[in-house]
């Protein structure tokens, strides 16, 4: 393995992950902030890290990215983002090591859990990081990468499929560097259109854009303690509702879109699974706080569709105190922690074109234990499935609910509650940020241990990285120095 | 499909029915006459139901069993049981039937969980029904899972390790038959066995019968509601704990052992890792009472271990209000309710040997994310798992954990809070019994609305026929003749 070049390509990263600050140090400038000297050095010190890393690594700038690098270099760089992102919290001193490298993470991951107690007190260049954070993390630091870095192109097919997300691989175009460039676009105009619609509904410049930075990239991070029900508008509700579906849906359809016309979303059968689970999901919790808590009908369906497009989107924004909603409607929210959105977007989660494959092999199965010599093959869609990928579907399945039930144990030693601690992993895995009780609607993680923290911050990562990208590591076979693989 | 083969196998088991049905008769008549009837009622009733299946039944039929067939006779044999037994609950008290299918369906499951306050509502001869009710179930899944299941194609063959030596590829009944007797053997003498311990012990004999015959079943239902709290006595625990792990240990385990085929024995790695699991969450969880002070040195070894056993064999008897205890404790005791105990035993749950498989195909796919192309066979102890096994086990996962959520949604459509729907569903799926919270060790279920009994009668009964077998016979297509298949 060539660890040399994994360091020069972590320098670039490095690089990148301190320029990027240089908006936020610009904005501590414009808006007369104490905290622009932190930024500075910040910058600083993420600039000189990546040219160290970038200059101990030139002698293999030139070589190629094997499987086994790309999956390293995918990992490590999230690991080290998330450390440089985190730098600014603890100089600016809102927070600890350990909780400042939560919150980057979870910022990275578009996850959106907060360990900050009380957002409204911060300066505003420091609290756009943290949207920064998302964006970054959402549309992948792979994929700005390698649209960013044109001599990237050539060996970069490891590195973007070890992020993308989903089975399927969802190259839409021929070439690594165009594919990441069309889906960077998307997720530019629809971040500018998001942001249009929101400052036109009566949102600050500021507000409009921290939040359309946090929707389209599935985060969940605002500025304000409690979120949107902040601006207690229902068009504002309603709005990024729509826009946090569409953030879930697959962007390589959405290229189709622009190339061959609408139709080619309704062709997609797991972005209609997508939509359909969102309606029937959103109409029974609807269902039932109208019934039990005495909601309106129009709050209730409201708050009902906002929290289903919010929590299957896995981006986590809170309108309402569902933690006082009845068990049924809390017990609908907490399986869209395991749903996810669809593959090729920002949600995290198993995803629904997982799921709908293994609902798939399921029926067969069932077909084939009454008809024994039948044989069956499992379609997406027009594609037969192949049996590895089949297989990788159900395994994974399994290791997801394996990371929750491990990570959970860590995160009980700690003395949460099995409850909170179960939903708390499996929100940071499927990259949602609130849970419930302590960790719910109005809570934060600012209480919870360091350990727990740590747990989570793992859990985010892996769900980010879908597992096996990560895992992979922990074979001692990743660490040879075979050549021959 | 051979209704006349199904009808003939049915009455039979409906008249093996009337011969355990004899034994409460007996007890009856000999301890409070009056409720005689309760049991003459239900041997007329379950008679007519045996002749009018026997009457459209073909006595020359097929010595052969087929898949459908043996699939049909076990779920409709399951339920036929099921309902009959819950007749003398009804008759004893009419009002509340769907708690007399509850008390019946929980001890033929072997899940032990009972919808009655006070156990002195019930007479002695109903009392006796109850545990008859734990032994038949248990005896009747071992069956199932050594006997019966590996008659089967397809679906049902992923309970790869339930075979015996010798016999069993061909597929007649007569040599079924033998070795349902030799199983039945073990099973009646394990059972004495633990009677006469509990006697030597210093317990009264009818608690001692009590007692074991919800041991050896892994069922739970006990004398006292609180379970063995109230007994306070070191070697009734130990011998519950040592017969515990016996009745949770593949059956075909001791057949092997009676053949003295000890090659086979040691091959067979399922053991080991059970062992290892129940020494590990023992370990835990006395870490986790002694450090946190819930308990002394001493009590702190005895409870973690019989309450690790105690849940891992899905038996659910309770030496000390596990309720109460911290919340790691609690959180290994559920991980623990989900993985059950070894297959071919009584116990519920996924089973060792699938989580084994599940994990170490994980692990193997990790391998494969790093090389792409590799073969590889997942291995159990020194046996390659056929890879059709290997994809049944994940897709069984995967159904498990569906049909899980499912029911958990529906139990909390009554209001019972989330992560008491969960336990519950959990508990009744792996037929464990008491969970947490409401229904925790020292309480029952009797509080919980009708709907959510109903939920746990279906969990229940998902759980014990492993979900496969109730979906097939659910399927229309089932039922449907086809001579082409």
């Amino acid at each position: 393995m060539n660890i040399r070049l994994i360091i020069f390509l972590l320098g670039k990263i490095s690089v990148l992950m301190g320029l990027v600050q240089i908006i936020n140090f610009a904005m501590a400038i414009y808006f007369d902030e104490a905290c622009s000297k932190e930024f500075l050095l910040s910058i600083v010190f993420a600039i000189a890290l990546g040219y160290g890393m970038q200059h101990y690594g030139k002698d293999a700038a030139d070589d190629d990215i094997s499987l086994r690098e790309g999956i390293g270099t995918v990992f490590f760089s999230w690991v080290l983002a998330a450390g440089i992102a985190g730098v600014p919290f603890v100089l600016v001193g809102v927070l600890d090591p350990v909780s400042a490298y939560f919150e980057a993470m979870s910022g990275l991951t578009t996850t959106g859990a907060t360990a900050i107690k009380d957002l409204e007190v911060l300066p505003k260049s420091l609290l756009f990081w943290r949207a920064m954070n998302h964006w970054i993390g959402g549309i992948g630091i792979i994929v700005i990468f390698v649209a960013l870095l044109p001599q990237m192109a050539g060996s970069a097919v490891y590195l973007f499929n070890a992020e993308v997300t989903g089975f399927s691989n969802s190259r839409i175009l021929p070439r690594i560097r165009t594919t990441a460039i069309a889906l960077f676009y998307i997720y530019l105009l629809l971040t500018i259109i998001l942001t249009g619609v929101l400052a036109s509904m009566g949102m600050s410049v500021y507000d409009a854009v921290y939040h359309a930075c946090s929707c389209i990239a599935t985060g969940g991070f605002s500025n304000y303690n409690n979120s949107v029900a902040h601006f207690s508008s229902p068009m504002i509700e309603y709005a990024l509702s729509i826009f946090m579906v569409l953030a879930a849906g697959n962007f390589a359809i959405y290229y189709q879109v622009t190339q061959n016309g609408i139709k080619a979303l309704w062709e997609d059968l797991e972005f209609k699974t997508y939509i359909g689970m969102v309606l029937i999901f959103s109409v029974l919790i609807t269902l039932n706080i109208v019934l039990v808590n005495g909601y309106s009908l129009e709050n209730g369906f409201r708050s009902a569709f906002f929290h289903v497009a919010s929590f299957s989107s896995t981006t986590g924004f809170v309108a309402n105190d569902y933690d006082q909603w009845p068990p049924f409607a809390r017990m609908m929210l907490a399986i869209m922690f395991f749903t996810g959105g669809c593959a090729g977007s920002t949600a995290g989660g198993i995803k629904i074109c997982r799921l709908i494959v293994l609902v798939k092999t399921v029926g067969a199965e069932l077909r084939r234990s009454l008809h024994p010599q039948m044989l069956s093959s499992v379609y997406y869609g027009k594609a037969r499935l192949s049996l590895a990928t089949i297989t990788n579907i159900g395994r994974f399945f399994f290791m997801y609910f394996f990371v929750v039930a491990f990570l959970t144990l860590a995160t009980t030693a700690s003395g949460i509650p099995p409850e909170e601690a179960i939903f708390g992993i499996a929100s940071c895995l499927a990259s949602v940020g609130p849970a419930f009780g302590s960790l719910g609607a109005t809570g934060t993680y600012a209480d919870i241990s360091s350990g727990a923290k740590i747990a989570m911050s793992l859990a985010m990562l892996l769900g980010r990285l879908e597992l096996f990208t990560a895992l992979a590591l922990l074979r001692s076979e990743y660490w040879h120095k075979s050549k021959r693989w | 499909m051979d209704f006349t083969l199904i009808n003939r196998l049915l009455s039979k088991l409906v008249l093996a029915f009337c011969a355990v049905m004899l034994i409460p008769l007996v007890g009856a008549l000999a301890v409070d006459i009056e409720h005689v009837w309760l049991f003459v009622f239900t041997l007329i009733a379950s008679l007519t139901v045996a002749s009018i299946l026997s009457t459209y039944a073909n006595e020359r039929s097929r010595q052969r069993l087929r898949g459908r067939e043996a699939i049909a006779v076990v779920g409709c044999g399951w339920l036929l049981v099921c309902f009959l037994g819950s007749l003398p609950y009804l008759f004893f008290n009419p009002g509340d039937p769907l708690a007399a299918v509850f008390e019946s369906v929980s001890g033929f499951t072997t899940t032990g969980v009972t919808t009655v306050n006070s156990f002195h509502e019930f007479p002695p001869s109903i009392l006796i029904w109850r545990c008859l009710t734990h032994w038949t179930g248990g005896i009747g899944v071992i069956m199932l899972f050594i006997v019966i299941m590996p008659q089967m194609n397809g679906g049902a063959s992923y309970l790869f390790n339930a075979e015996l030596p010798g016999g069993m590829a061909e597929r007649t009944l007569p040599k079924i038959q033998e070795s349902a007797k030799l199983i039945l053997t073990i099973y009646t003498f394990l059972t004495i066995l633990e009677i006469g311990l509990l006697i030597l012990s210093g317990l009264p004999t009818y608690h001692a019968i009590n007692l074991a015959l919800a041991t050896m079943a892994t069922g739970g239902f006990s004398f006292y509601h609180d379970s063995l709290i109230s007994f306070h006595n070191v070697a009734i625990e130990a011998i519950a704990v040592v017969f515990m792990l016996i009745a949770s240990m593949n059956f075909s385990l001791y057949y092997k052992i009676w053949r003295r085929d000890w090659e086979s024995i040691k091959i067979d790695s399922e053991p080991r890792y059970y062992f290892g699991l129940i020494v590990t969450a023992a370990v835990l969880i006395f870490g986790d009472l002694y450090t946190h002070g819930v308990m002394a040195f001493q009590p702190a070894v005895r409870h973690s271990l019989f309450q690790a056993v105690s849940i891992a064999s899905t038996t659910g008897f309770a030496s000390d209000d596990f309720n109460t205890w911290p919340s790691f404790s609690r959180y290994v005791l559920l991980m623990l309710m989900f993985v059950g105990g070894c297959s071919g035993s009584t116990a519920g749950g996924i089973k060792i040997s699938r989580v084994v498989i599940l994990l170490k195909a994980g692990w193997a796919e990790l391998l494969r994310t790093l090389h792409p192309r590799i073969v590889y066979s997942v291995k159990m102890g020194k046996r390659d798992i056929d890879p059709i096994i290997v994809s049944n086990i994940t897709r069984f996962f995967f159904l498990y954990m569906f049909v899980f959520m499912i029911l958990s949604v529906l139990m909390s459509i009554s209001g019972i809070s989330m992560m008491e729907s969960f336990g519950i569903v959990a508990a009744c799926m792996s037929s464990v019994g008491p969970a947490f919270g409401i229904v925790g060790p020292t309480a029952t279920y009797a509080n919980l609305p009708d709907w959510a009994r109903f939920i746990s009668i279906l969990a229940m009964l998902f759980g014990r026929l492993e979900i496969f077998t109730l979906l097939a016979i659910l399927r229309p297509d089932f039922w449907r003749d086809k001579q082409n298949w």
